[in-house]
């Protein structure tokens, strides 16, 4: 059989016990994904509950236009849940297609399983990026 | 028992074909990079943690108020776990990514297999400390309760 662009000659199979790590990897993320969806809606609830009480206390604590101040509060609290959104998604889209990998036996559906497991620590970095910044900027 | 192929893999086997090994070693390079920021960022909530207390313990020594010294050092204990926990995770983020890449580049499985060891475990430990924090939110809601709060 004359070796193909996407398998050829020097490729490999997965071992047993690398297909055992990766069913742990599945199981845990798949818990953690879903308590992190859970633990997002909870916030947000809890925001559009305090939402309802918090225009009037900032007028009473600000002398300003209340319009601005609670636009800016509400597009940065939209952007960070935005930013945990797509953190738990691209987690629990890894664990999903590493899961249908395994079971089906198929290496396209776990690289994509690692693409989306990618995504996910480039977010990571993003939000540890975002938390350095912010440290810093109250340091000093 | 008949095996059945379909495109590049069957029933048994897993193919670690050149997509899945691309896919693998830009993961494990981006978990590297998320694992040292993280560390650097549990550090840098230490090193804050005490720069905010010596600007306290400056004002109080002008105000006079030293007796107030012993609950702020108490608050060390939060900054020092969570440095804790950050090295453990980095250790084992950094496992994955150094022995996943150096397994791929060497077509050596056992590093592989490492790798995703490492990989398992770090997920484990974070699963594991949000079940410790879900029972200590379930215990203050039961104890609020039982307060009648």
């Amino acid at each position: 059989m004359e070796p193909t662009s996407e398998q050829s000659l020097f490729d490999t199979n997965m071992d047993q016990v690398s297909q055992e790590h990766l069913q742990t990897v599945v199981k845990w993320t798949r818990f953690i994904s879903i308590t992190g969806f859970v633990g997002l809606g909870l916030m947000l609830l809890a925001f559009a509950i305090a939402g309802s009480q918090l225009p009037g206390q900032f007028m009473r604590a600000f002398s300003m236009n209340f319009g601005a101040i609670a636009g800016v509060v509400v597009v940065i609290f939209l952007l960070f849940i935005g930013l945990m959104v797509a953190w738990v998604y691209f987690l629990y889209k890894s664990s999903m297609q590493l899961n249908e990998g395994l079971r089906n036996r198929d290496s396209a559906q776990l690289a994509d399983g690692f693409t989306s497991m990618k995504l996910y620590f480039i977010i990571s970095f993003v939000i540890s990026a975002l938390s350095i910044i912010f440290t810093l900027s109250t340091m000093f | 028992m008949e095996n059945y192929s379909s495109g590049n893999t069957s029933v048994f086997e897993i193919s670690f074909d050149e997509r899945i090994k691309s896919a693998m070693r830009n993961a494990a390079a981006w978990a590297g990079i998320a694992a040292m920021l993280s560390l650097a960022n549990s550090i840098l909530g230490l090193i804050s943690y005490f720069v905010r207390i010596s600007k306290v313990n400056a004002m109080l020594s002008d105000t006079g108020l030293q007796g107030a010294r012993q609950p702020m050092m108490a608050g060390l204990l939060s900054p020092l776990i969570s440095v804790g926990i950050a090295v453990v995770l980095f250790i084992f983020l950094m496992k994955f990514s150094r022995s996943a890449r150096q397994g791929i580049a060497g077509s050596d499985n056992y590093l592989v297999s490492e790798g995703l060891g490492g990989l398992a475990t770090y997920f484990k430990i974070v699963g594991i400390l949000i079940i410790i924090v879900l029972s200590f939110v379930a215990l203050a809601v039961l104890f609020s309760l039982a307060a009648g709060v």
